[in-house]
């Protein structure tokens, strides 16, 4: 083994990582050779320099830094780190998805939601009363148009989840009739505030049919064309009265009656039942057509249609089974009269 | 850290197979027991490989992270040192190939001032530049040759269990170590009697 061998091999050597075999032949060189033996001292005396190194110290609270990091976080800490982290990149993506979802969700509460959508209706009245100047119903003064009529109110009396198709049903009757005894509107007026609810029904009509000023002003002289106009005047009276309160409907059967034929009466009575039957046997006795029978929150409604000769005999009748009092009598009347009773208990 | 090491450790210098054990099955004292015996040899490691205390101290985080992790998979074949030890080492190696590292060059400030200056003035101040000189001729050293000094001469493990750590061929770790001993030699030539 020369020299440059040795040297080597001086590593391991020092380190005892040789074999036996190993270790005898360079112990053989070095014996001959003081350089290989000076290069060895400087090797160890290096080594020397190394070991006397003092080992490093990891910094103070090193052992709980890694337990607390390895330690599992709870679950809801986990749960947030996922869903808003990163923050700058999350959140504005969930808020945006938010809006997304309540805006999906509100228009599909509307769409389902019946009431949400009759108020947004009666947010813009003057929509309303262009579609209902297209549905004005027969005038009532006409045996035709009062059973119209009848028919209207009684599908009016459903729920408020059908009244949009109560008004497709409505925009699909036949046209009005025009009236073959046009009506004084002054004359069935009962009481001035009604009056005055009547012409502000009847502006509000007017701001899409513009109905002539004199029809307003002069109404002990009407023109062929306002019984229509009155009659749109009562389809919006009676929509209010079917979303009013209950107790607001007695006069508001009274007022249906403004500028019609028909003859509107509330019967006070102690016993119901035996008050029906008493006018249930009236009715046969006078011949009278009984139209309706509907029962309502306040009572029950009987709409009739009796002849004119037999009209004060069924007033008559009707003081005789229970208190009876007149709402609203035309001037003069049809032949057939029509009547709209309601019992009170 | 006595009481550590004899959990640790059994007497033939083997891991205690119960502690092993414990750690596989996840119980959360040993692997605080595992910590605090090897915090200061994996953290020397990633000090002298890096430099600078605070990477060093983030990449030695890491490695014991990564061996609870991989804890329940730990087959024993080897020590539990030399598993740290190759954790660790290789995580050294893939930051200082990476180029990520954030700091300068501090290390030698750092590592100076890991000298000894306990004992007479003169002594330490001698000592002190001597100390300071070997750790400038370390951190020169070329990445592959200083894991291998560090590893044998700084935390004493055999060439086999170098060879092992670093997953290397034993003729590879021996010249790598005759390598770097012969450029420290070259470099503290002149602080040698």
């Amino acid at each position: 083994m020369n020299y440059h061998e040795t040297r080597d091999w001086l590593s391991p050597y020092l380190d005892e990582a040789l074999s036996a075999d190993e270790r005898a032949r360079i112990d053989a060189h070095l014996q001959d050779c003081t350089e290989c033996r000076g290069e060895l001292d400087r090797f160890r005396q290096t080594l020397t320099l190394l070991h006397r190194l003092d080992p490093p110290r990891a910094p103070v609270g090193f052992v709980d830094r890694v337990l607390a990091q390895a330690r599992p976080l709870p679950w809801y800490r986990r749960w947030v780190a996922r869903v808003f982290l990163p923050l700058p990149v999350k959140l504005p993506i969930e808020a945006a998805a938010l809006v997304v979802m309540l805006s999906i969700g509100a228009v599909y509460l509307f769409q389902r939601t019946p009431e949400l959508r009759q108020a947004a209706r009666e947010e813009t009245p003057q929509a309303t009363v262009r579609s209902e100047t297209r549905t004005s119903p027969p005038p009532a003064s006409s045996p035709e148009g009062f059973r119209a009529r009848s028919v209207e109110r009684g599908l009016q009396a459903e729920p408020e989840s059908d009244k949009p198709k109560v008004q497709r049903k409505v925009a699909g009757a036949k046209p009005p009739l025009p009236s073959s005894e046009p009506v004084k509107p002054s004359e069935s007026v009962p009481a001035p505030s009604v009056q005055a609810e009547a012409k502000k029904e009847e502006q509000a009509a007017g701001s899409v049919a513009a109905p002539r000023s004199s029809d307003l002003r002069a109404p002990a002289a009407p023109s062929p064309a306002s019984p229509p106009a009155q009659n749109r005047a009562d389809v919006s009276k009676e929509r209010a009265q079917d979303s009013a309160s209950p107790l607001l409907r007695p006069s508001g059967a009274a007022k249906s009656a403004l500028g019609t034929a028909i003859v509107a009466g509330r019967l006070a009575v102690k016993d119901r039942e035996a008050a029906e039957q008493a006018l249930s046997d009236l009715l046969n006795r006078l011949k009278a057509t009984e139209l309706s029978r509907r029962r309502d929150s306040t009572g029950l409604v009987v709409e009739v249609l009796v002849s004119k000769d037999a009209y004060p005999e069924l007033t008559q009748g009707l003081a005789r089974i229970g208190s009876w009092t007149l709402e609203a009598e035309p001037a003069e009347l049809p032949a057939q009269v029509p009547m709209r009773l309601r019992l009170l208990e | 850290m006595a009481r550590y090491g004899l959990t640790v450790r059994d007497e033939a210098g083997g891991d205690a197979k119960e502690f092993v054990d414990r750690l596989r099955a996840g119980e959360p004292k040993a692997f605080e027991e595992l910590v605090v015996t090897y915090q200061h040899r994996v953290f020397g490691v990633a000090l002298r490989m890096l430099r600078n205390a605070a990477e060093a101290e983030e990449v030695s985080q890491e490695a014991f992270l990564r061996a609870h992790r991989a804890l329940a998979d730990f087959r024993g074949d080897a020590k539990l040192s030399t598993w740290l030890y190759a954790i660790v080492s290789r995580l050294c190696l893939t930051r200082l190939a990476s180029g990520e590292r954030r700091m300068a060059r501090q290390g030698e400030e750092i590592l100076m001032r890991l000298a000894n200056s306990e004992g007479d003035p003169s002594d330490a101040l001698e000592r002190g530049e001597v100390e300071a000189a070997l750790h400038r001729a370390i951190a020169e050293l070329p990445e592959d040759r200083r894991i291998v000094v560090v590893l044998r001469d700084l935390e004493g493990l055999s060439y086999e269990e170098i060879a092992q750590a670093l997953d290397l061929e034993l003729g590879t770790v021996r010249s790598r170590l005759h390598r770097a001993r012969m450029d420290l030699k070259d470099k503290m030539e002149r602080f040698l009697p």
